[in-house]
């Protein structure tokens, strides 16, 4: 059974923290004032806070092990590796569609590790999510799917008509905003995916391998928008295969092996020894 | 896919709503064999008739006795020419010129045939009667049989309601799983649990409702036809003329809400419990 993790942290709320303030705090606290906290900075909106997150299936697998990892606001961050590296667990952990097993997860300022089953459609609605097979509601047309997430935030009808039709034009679908799923390429079915990921206007955008099942154009279409979107102010996470989008891109690159952050460089490649990984 | 749930639903209420009609006739039927048994009390010879008028009196005031008739000798001996048939004649000619050797009688029809024996032992005591047939036999098995098919009628009718709420509640678990990637994708995009599950909770006892709204209104509007048809029959009219049968507004607006109600229940109980394991994401 997992336990509560009560550790002595102190969380600060600021957008911006020098390195030596933090420093400084914590030598405060630690010998001034003789209390073991330890200091995290914790920036505005966007933010993504992983504290020694570990996660071990019911059979024993190991899905994420000791990773610790902060997601500034407004960053864009590939996490990569092989399969079975525990990409895909971590974004499933951060949709809190997985529990942890030990460690803490902060988003937005907010510790979400031990949120219950009523808080998590509230904090789904603050991330926009993209999966590799777009996951639309094939009985809506994409206007309807786009709306769908408006109207489980219980948004007026008139914010509906006016932000589905903008959204729609920013990913180039205005003209398909009748279309059903099934009519859609695929390609246009993500950009309705993406559509509909972002339509609430949420901080953080989680993108589990998006260009996965898209040819290279239509991938590259995708990663663009997505580009877009970033520079917007939007925080990205996106989990991949797509090494070559991965080096071009020149985005901070998270990498994972067996569960563990192997790499976490700022501005790098799908890997240091860039083939060994392919 | 919700239209053969329906079905399904309407199928099983189909049979419930027979079941119950059936039922509910055997047991006029044998509410009306029961009226039939009544007691014969042969009055003392010699009995003037305000001693006749008095013991007609006194057998009127018992309480389980519902109506009495006084049968003449003359008339119980026409009643028993007639038994003669096309041959009555022949009885006529023999008993031709003989004195009458029938008595008066009185014929009792008792409200409750299960208290004949009782009935029987407070009439005993009045002045006149010369002898009392009673039917107690026949009133014990019509009472058993009576006893027998009412717990028959509601074992076959709990049997196919508990059969009706297993095929309508994996229908609409089909239905429900049917859309379960509907369901997953809701909860990604953060829709609350009740959010997604009120249309499907709407849809199941819509489905049950209609389900049992839909059997019920062929039936009602069949059943005067079939039982027209079945009544008007050869086989009937010989075997079982002269019998009641409950007509169809003695039947439907009883079972009308309870159909509905049950229905409806079936409805929200199988699409609530189809849902819960998909809400898990």
């Amino acid at each position: 059974m997992r336990q509560k993790n009560i550790s002595k942290k102190l969380l600060i709320y600021v957008d911006f923290c020098p390195a030596i303030i933090y420093n400084i705090l914590n030598i405060y606290f630690r010998f001034v004032k003789s209390v073991n906290y330890s200091v995290i900075i914790v920036k505005g909106l966007g933010m993504i806070k992983v504290i020694n997150a570990t996660k071990i299936y019911e059979n024993g697998a190991r899905g994420i092990q000791d990773v610790t990892l902060t997601i500034n606001k407004g960053e864009f961050a590939f996490v990569v590796g092989s399969s079975g590296s525990g990409k895909s667990t971590l974004i499933k952990i951060l949709l809190r569609e997985l529990d942890l097993t030990e460690g803490e997860i902060y988003i937005n300022t907010e510790n979400i590790t031990f949120y219950n089953k009523k808080e998590i459609p509230f904090l789904r609605r603050k991330l926009g999510v993209v999966f590799q097979d777009f996951r639309l509601l094939p009985t809506k047309t994409v206007y309807e799917n786009v709306a769908f997430a408006m109207q489980i935030t219980d948004a007026s009808s008139r914010e509906i008509r006016r932000n589905v039709p903008m959204v729609l034009s920013m990913v180039g679908l205005q003209k398909k905003s009748k279309a059903y799923p099934n009519q859609l390429s695929g390609g246009e079915q993500q950009r309705c995916a993406l559509a509909r990921a972002i339509v609430n206007n949420p901080p953080i955008l989680l993108c589990d391998e998006p260009t996965g099942n898209l040819d290279p154009d239509t991938a590259w279409d995708i990663m663009n928008l997505l580009d877009e979107i970033n520079t917007r102010g939007t925080t990205v996470v996106m989990a991949t295969h797509a090494w070559d989008i991965v080096d071009a891109m020149k985005k901070r690159v998270i990498n994972m092996k067996n569960g563990f952050v192997v790499r976490d460089v700022e501005k790098g490649g799908y890997s240091n020894d860039i083939y060994a990984e392919r | 896919m919700s239209f053969t749930s329906m079905l399904t639903v309407a199928s099983c209420m189909v049979m419930v709503i027979a079941s119950f009609a059936a039922t509910s006739n055997v047991n006029l039927f044998l509410d009306h064999l029961e009226s039939t048994v009544g007691i014969t009390v042969h009055v003392a010879d010699g009995l003037t008739d305000n001693q006749r008028h008095l013991l007609g009196q006194q057998l009127e005031g018992v309480d389980n006795i519902v109506s009495i008739q006084l049968i003449t000798p003359d008339e119980a001996l026409d009643n028993l020419a007639q038994m003669w048939g096309d041959t009555q004649g022949i009885f006529r000619s023999a008993i031709e010129g003989e004195e009458n050797p029938l008595s008066y009688t009185f014929f009792l029809e008792l409200e409750n045939i299960r208290l004949q024996g009782e009935t029987i032992d407070i009439i005993s005591a009045f002045f006149g009667i010369y002898t009392i047939e009673n039917s107690l036999d026949v009133a014990e098995t019509l009472v058993m049989s009576n006893n027998f098919m009412a717990v028959l009628g509601v074992v076959i009718i709990a049997v196919l309601a508990i059969l009706s709420i297993a095929i309508i509640t994996n229908t609409i678990k089909l239905t429900v799983n049917s859309r379960r990637n509907e369901i997953i994708i809701m909860k990604y995009v953060g829709a609350t649990d009740w959010f997604i599950r009120w249309p499907f909770v709407i849809e199941g006892v819509l489905i049950g409702m209609f389900g049992g709204l839909l059997p019920l209104g062929i039936i009602w509007i069949l059943y005067d036809g079939i039982i027209d048809t079945v009544t008007g029959s050869g086989l009937f009219n010989v075997l079982l003329y002269g019998f009641p049968v409950r007509g169809s507004m003695d039947i439907f607006p009883l079972i009308a809400p309870f159909i509905l109600v049950f229905g409806m229940l079936i409805g929200l109980l199988g699409s609530i419990t189809s849902m819960r394991k998909h809400l898990n994401v």
